[in-house]
This record gives structure tokens, sequence and C-alpha cells, in this order.
């Protein structure tokens, strides 16, 4: 009875004292920091109606991934960063789900724009609207290097 | 200690034979727990010499020898068989929470951590216009001075 315990045991304490080895052969992958400020304009970006910063970190080459939720769509924004030159290179991929009026619709889209750390960027989920015209959302964001505080 | 009490109990039955009778009267006189426990039984056999009916009493006796006796030379393979499954389904389960634990912690180690996702839930009651194409646009001084 006692045997096949003792034997379960003693192989999970062997693979739980290998584990932490395998762990430090591994080089750590580079991080960089994101600011991400989701917000509500009217018309101008100085109009700003609601906003939500958040300071976030990612992995390099790594989606960090937005889930907004309105009251008619689903937005989910994939955000990537790769190295590029001595910048970045950010890979914004985007899927919409929404409904109106009754219909359900869905829309996907990836672009793509290189920058430097601290470049602001501007991400219209549903395109830019005419000046002076309605409310729409906009998803302000930046890249930094990591810093080890995060 | 199982042992000990049948042995005090038969000894008090004057069933144990010398010389192993002087052993036992030995250790009561030694062993405070042998001594305590052979009190006990002087107790419990006095009592029932007191019965009334000693014949049934014996028939009794003879009743659980036999059925101590029946259950000693009744085979007990399927009450190990049992026990052995239960041991070894412990044992694998253990095993593979352990394994499939490993595995899912050296899964994250090797890939990174997994995507990382962030919640924003918008003010109730907005909604956006579902107008147009999505825009990724690079601020530059002069973007940033007419927008």
């Amino acid at each position: 009875m006692a045997r096949p315990r003792w034997g379960a045991l003693l192989l999970s304490l062997t693979v739980l004292g290998l584990a932490p080895l395998t762990a430090q052969d591994l080089p750590a992958m580079p991080k960089v920091d994101i600011s991400l400020v989701p917000q509500v304009i009217q018309g101008d970006i100085s109009k700003v109606l609601w906003q939500d910063p958040r300071s976030l970190s990612a992995t390099l080459g790594k989606p960090l991934v937005v889930s907004l939720d309105g009251e008619n769509f689903r937005l989910r924004v994939s955000m990537t960063v790769y190295p590029h030159k001595k910048g970045y290179f950010l890979v914004v991929q985007q899927e919409v789900a929404s409904r109106s009026q009754g219909a359900e619709g869905f829309r996907s889209s990836v672009q793509s724009v290189a920058c430097t750390p601290g470049d602001k960027l501007l991400f219209y989920p549903f395109g830019q609207a005419v000046p002076g015209g309605a409310e729409e959302l906009v998803l302000e964001i930046s890249v930094q290097p990591h810093e080890a505080h995060h | 200690m199982k042992t000990d009490h049948f042995l005090i109990s038969a000894h008090v039955d004057h069933e144990v034979e010398p010389p192993w009778d002087q052993v036992v009267e030995q250790k009561i006189a030694t062993d405070p727990q042998w001594k305590e426990e052979w009190e006990r039984q002087k107790f419990i056999h006095e009592k029932l010499a007191q019965l009334a009916d000693p014949e049934s009493l014996e028939k009794a006796r003879e009743t659980v020898r036999l059925r101590l006796e029946a259950l000693r030379s009744t085979p007990r393979a399927s009450r190990h068989f049992d026990l052995n499954w239960v041991g070894l389904a412990a044992a694998a389960a253990v095993f593979g929470l352990v394994v499939g634990g490993f595995g899912f912690w050296l899964g994250r180690q090797t890939t990174g951590a997994s995507v990382a996702e962030v919640h924003v839930q918008l003010p109730s009651g907005y909604t956006v216009p579902l107008n147009g194409n999505s825009q990724l646009i690079k601020m530059t001084s002069f973007e940033g001075g007419n927008r």
C-alpha cells in the first residue's frame, strides 16, 4: 500500500526540485511600458468627455489585449510592440462586434506604425469623426522602455 | 498492545500455560499498563462469572470464537485488492496533478506570460457611432497643433 504513494511523492519532489533549474537557464524577455489612455472626445482631442488612463507593461512581441465594452459594441484591441531600429514597431489589431438597430456586425483590421519612445499615437477604432461632429472613441498610446519599478 | 490485551485476558482465564504464565505475572507486577489492563480484565471476568447463566456465556464466547476463526480463515484478497487500487488511483492522481502543473508552469516559462488582457468599461449608456474604418495615427507636432 505505502509503496505507490512514496513513489509518487519522491517523483513529485524530483520534478519540483528540477523545475527551478530549467527556469534559470532561460533569458528574460525584454519588456516595454505602454501608457494607454482610452478616452471619449467630442470633435477635438482637447475636449475629453471621459478617460481611463492605464500604465501597462508588455513583453516585446507579445500582444497586449484591451477589451472595451460599450453599450452597443464589444471592442478588442490587440497591441504588439516589436523592436525596430532605435524605436518600436507597433502592430494594432482590432475586432469589433457591434449591434445597431437590431442588426449585428463584425469587423476586424490590422494597422501598424513605426515610432520612437514617447511618441504619441492615436488609435480611432471607429474612425475619426468630422470636425465638430459627434463623440468619438480614441485610444492614446505611448511606448517607453521598461522601467524596473513597474 | 492488542496482543498484550489478548494475552492478559487469556491469563485471567488461566489459559496461559507455564512457563509463560510466570512471564505474564512478572510483566503485570512491573508494568503499570499491564497491571491496569489485568485489573480491568479481572473485573470483567468476575462480573461475567456472576451472571445467572454461565452456560449461555460459554455459548456466546464459543460463538464469538467461531466467528473470529471464520473471519481469520476468510481470504482477504478482495479487500487488499480494493485498497491497492485506491492507493494506486490516489498516487496516479497526485502524479498527474504534479506533472500537469509542471507542464503548465514550464509552458508559461518558455512561451512567456500568456496574453495580457486589460478590460475597460466605457461609461454606461454611452454609444459610439459605428462609422468609418479604424485609424492609427502618429501625432507629430504639426498634427498635435491642429487637433
